[in-house]
């Protein structure tokens, strides 16, 4: 039955976005909370689609939904992987590491530690 | 480099001798880079996906003058330049990595380029989206077939997606040339903005320009930040990115050409990890040429966690679903 195949898409769409990860550093801005908004009007598809109706209607939506599930498998990290150098930088090796534990530490700081990073940034020593 | 009207003053001013030679000689420096390119295309062995026909022999017979011209060219310029170019490195390298940066920068820019003709300004023609943005007129992908509008923020986004994918792979030179490279091909994109908002905005008002450019810069960091993270981190990170910036977090985002924009970056930065640094210098945009579009083929295939409930119907050659 159409209704039951549609409300199973509904149902999946929202386990995606359960699984989507939260973002610390952008709390206001999340796909997963904008995304949820299409569940309460009851139409997944995007409205490039809104002309559709019955099975194709069904299609677009589960193909919406597929998305977010390659998206949450990794499936485009693991099928191009980075065999080479790439996210180890030869100008900056700890490039990647120190920009993912900045990130990690961000959110974290209180209004002192803010400052003091600002303050700290003023003065940049460089080797010339 | 000078800004759009310092150029214009600069080109009412009469040039000294000394200076038409120096004009010539950094002309030459180009050209003696450009053979050092088609020396160094050889050193390009690792396939890519796209790969492109070789170019048609030029069948053009030179003039009495070109051919003085060019006579002059090879015997006095062309030696003098390269002589220059190995001993004063220092010095050339820069206006070399400037060509260089510039014909990389033209591919980034031109995917999602628009125009507002001044005819349809004066007919008042010109419409405006919702939070005030001029609409052009644009074609491509971008526009066409991802839904983007052609305003001046699409055009914004979309080259500094390339020129982020270019500059994850100009990290990998050394710390010098690094920001060397870095720093040339982010002014071209300033430069070409400002340029926009002054001829096809009608953006007299330098004041505002400079705002909206402090804006850009913003958001090119931002840009920096947010698809780094998305790199390292993993597809929704990637995704939510591209979402909040190329797509300005609108709610009727397509998620078909969100993962396909993200599997088209990956695959780009595939590439381009494989690419030799001599290679890329010279033709590092050419991992541009497959489209974000034919990754939605790849989009489609069914995920794991939908096995049985999704099965992927038979489809023509169509990217809309």
């Amino acid at each position: 039955m159409s209704g039951a195949a549609r409300s199973l898409a509904f149902k999946q769409f929202q386990r995606a976005l359960e699984r989507w990860p939260k973002d610390p550093l952008r709390p206001e801005c999340q796909l997963q909370d904008v995304l949820a908004r299409r569940l309460e009007k009851g139409t997944l598809a995007p409205p490039s689609t809104a002309s559709l109706s019955g099975a194709p209607k069904e299609e677009a939506e589960l193909k919406q939904v597929n998305a977010l599930y390659t998206l949450l498998e990794d499936r485009y990290k693991v099928k191009y992987r980075i065999n080479g150098q790439l996210l180890e930088p030869r100008s900056n090796p700890s490039y990647y590491t120190d920009l993912v534990a900045e990130l990690e530490e961000a959110p974290k700081r209180t209004w002192f530690g803010r400052m003091a990073k600002r303050l700290g940034g003023l003065i940049r020593f460089s080797p010339s | 480099m000078a800004c759009r009207s310092c150029r214009l003053n600069l080109g009412l001013v009469p040039l000294s001798p000394r200076r038409a030679v120096d004009k010539r000689l950094a002309q030459q420096i180009f050209a003696a880079s450009q053979q050092q390119q088609q020396q160094t295309r050889r050193l390009h062995k690792t396939p890519t996906r796209c790969q492109q026909p070789a170019p048609e022999p030029n069948h053009h017979h030179p003039s009495a003058g070109e051919r003085v011209k060019g006579g002059l060219q090879k015997m006095i310029f062309e030696p003098m330049a390269e002589k220059l170019a190995t001993v004063a490195r220092k010095t050339t390298q820069p206006y070399i990595v400037y060509g260089a940066t510039e014909r990389m920068y033209k591919t980034c820019a031109a995917q999602a380029e628009y125009n507002i003709t001044k005819e349809a300004r004066r007919a008042g023609q010109v419409k405006t989206t919702a939070e005030g943005e001029e609409i052009g007129v644009g074609g491509g992908m971008w526009h066409d077939d991802f839904g983007l509008l052609p305003t001046f923020s699409t055009w914004a986004h979309v080259t500094m997606l390339h020129m982020y994918l270019l500059v994850v792979r100009l990290r990998c030179l050394d710390r010098d040339a690094h920001h060397l490279w870095q720093a040339q091909l982010v002014d071209h994109f300033f430069h070409q903005a400002e340029d926009k908002m002054d001829v096809v905005h009608d953006m007299a008002s330098r004041t505002l320009r400079q705002r909206y450019l402090q804006d850009l810069f913003v958001q090119w960091r931002g840009v920096l930040l947010a698809y780094d993270e998305g790199v390292v981190k993993g597809d929704a990170v990637l995704a939510s990115a591209v979402w909040r910036n190329l797509f300005k977090a609108r709610e009727d985002v397509d998620l078909r050409t969100l993962a396909a924009v993200v599997s088209w970056m990956r695959l780009c930065l595939k590439n381009l990890d494989q690419m030799q640094d001599a290679a890329l210098t010279i033709h590092g945009p050419s991992v541009f040429k497959w489209p974000a579009a034919k990754e939605l083929l790849g989009v489609d295939k069914p995920a794991r966690a939908l096995d049985g409930i999704y099965k992927e119907t038979p489809q023509k050659h169509s990217t809309s679903s």
